[in-house]
């Protein structure tokens, strides 16, 4: 068994799982389990939200890999097949050759169609705007800007730049957006559509598992998702107070 | 009448949550349901409590039970479900007002409704992170057999 190529589609598997929203500890466990599964006389896992070290003894040798993370995408759908397939090479232990063609197989796996995406942005950010007690009218304009939001993101994140500023533009946009609604006469409350809106991009999500990481022992993820989330913070504020100033 | 409209808002956003964090698509429903569960349980906390927060705590630490009971029917991480169905809890508005007072410079409001928003947060990861624990203790034997 070639021990090098085996390690490296291990870390591809905790890679990809952190990419698509696992938990640090999740990672660590995963890759400390398949590589004693096969025989590891000792594993050490070092896991931040921005890079994976693993330093393994196979026979005596010392093999040891990093993997730099940069973008995060979140999948749970990917996340799912992932840790499946983490469980069935600790049962059954197949070869390299398998599990790099099972890895390929779920990274090449279809996202939602557009449309469908594009719709169900539509309805999270209208039902969200009337959840935070929204009048049905804002609901349906929260909808339509929740729409238009998610092609204003893709073309955003398109362009590559960080992602402070992808927030601040986005946010911007759905403020704009949300009073030229008011007046021109089909909003009645900015705030309320704004709020839908942003629940799509504030990462409240990044924030509550920061605080999970942190309470739960991870404090290094902990503390990065922390400032990560922060300063999305700052980049939706900055939107919104950029907005605030034109109108 | 204004606690079934944010229900059913509840599951609707989830709803579409599930599609913007791409779930599985089996799993759709029962994560949307989950949404409505994670409501429910906040608003009958609050007939009983008067403290937001200790809300907040009771209505995550139902949705964490959900989830993992859920991740064993389906087979799944319970993060995967967690995740998306605790959306309705994030305190969207909370924060936005935060932001807005930081905007337009009311500091003293703006500290207000920034604790508040941080109380609510930690609460909903306090909630989460003492049932994962209850579960963690109750497995220690079960590895021990092995």
């Amino acid at each position: 068994m070639k021990y090098a190529r085996f390690l490296s589609d291990t870390l591809t598997i905790g890679e990809k799982m952190l990419c698509s929203g696992a938990e640090v500890s999740r990672v660590e466990d995963s890759i400390i389990r398949i590589c004693s599964a096969y025989g590891a006389e000792r594993v050490d896992v070092f896991t931040i939200t921005s890079s994976i070290v693993v330093s393994v003894v196979f026979e005596g040798k010392t093999y040891t890999q990093t993997r730099r993370i940069l973008n995060y995408r979140t999948d749970f759908d990917m996340l799912d097949k992932l840790n499946d397939l983490s469980r069935y090479i600790c049962k059954y232990r197949p070869d390299e050759d398998y599990i790099e063609e099972k890895v390929k197989t779920i990274l090449a796996k279809k996202d939602y169609p557009k449309w469908m995406r594009l719709i169900f942005w539509a309805i999270t950010a209208g039902a969200f705007t009337v959840f935070f007690g929204g009048v049905p009218t804002d609901g349906l304009i929260s909808a339509v800007i929740g729409f238009l939001l998610m092609l204003c993101v893709e073309f955003v994140e398109g362009t590559g730049i960080n992602k402070i500023f992808s927030n601040l533009i986005c946010s911007f946009f759905v403020t704009v957006s949300a009073h030229l609604s008011v007046f021109a006469g089909i909003g009645i409350s900015a705030d309320k559509i704004i709020i839908g809106n942003i629940m799509l991009l504030i990462p409240g999500l990044a924030l509550t598992t920061s605080l999970r990481d942190l309470i739960g022992g991870d404090i290094m993820s902990g503390v990065l998702r922390f400032c990560e989330a922060c300063l999305v913070a700052i980049g939706i504020a900055g939107g919104y107070f950029a907005a605030m100033m034109i109108i | 009448m204004t606690e079934i409209i944010q229900i059913i808002t509840a599951f609707l956003g989830t709803l579409g949550f599930t599609v913007v964090f791409r779930s599985k698509r089996e799993h759709i429903l029962p994560i949307a349901l989950g949404g409505a569960v994670s409501w429910v349980a906040y608003l009958v906390c609050a007939q009983f409590v008067s403290s937001d927060p200790i809300c907040y705590f009771a209505a995550s630490a139902v949705v964490g039970v959900y989830a993992e009971i859920l991740a064993r029917v389906l087979k799944t991480p319970a993060i995967n479900i967690f995740a998306v169905a605790v959306l309705p809890l994030i305190p969207g508005g909370a924060l936005y007002y935060t932001m807005r007072y930081a905007v337009i410079g009311e500091w003293e409001r703006f500290l207000v409704q920034g604790n508040i928003t941080l109380g609510i947060a930690v609460a909903i990861a306090l909630g989460i992170i003492s049932v994962s624990t209850v579960i963690k203790l109750l497995q220690i034997p079960h590895i021990k057999k092995r």
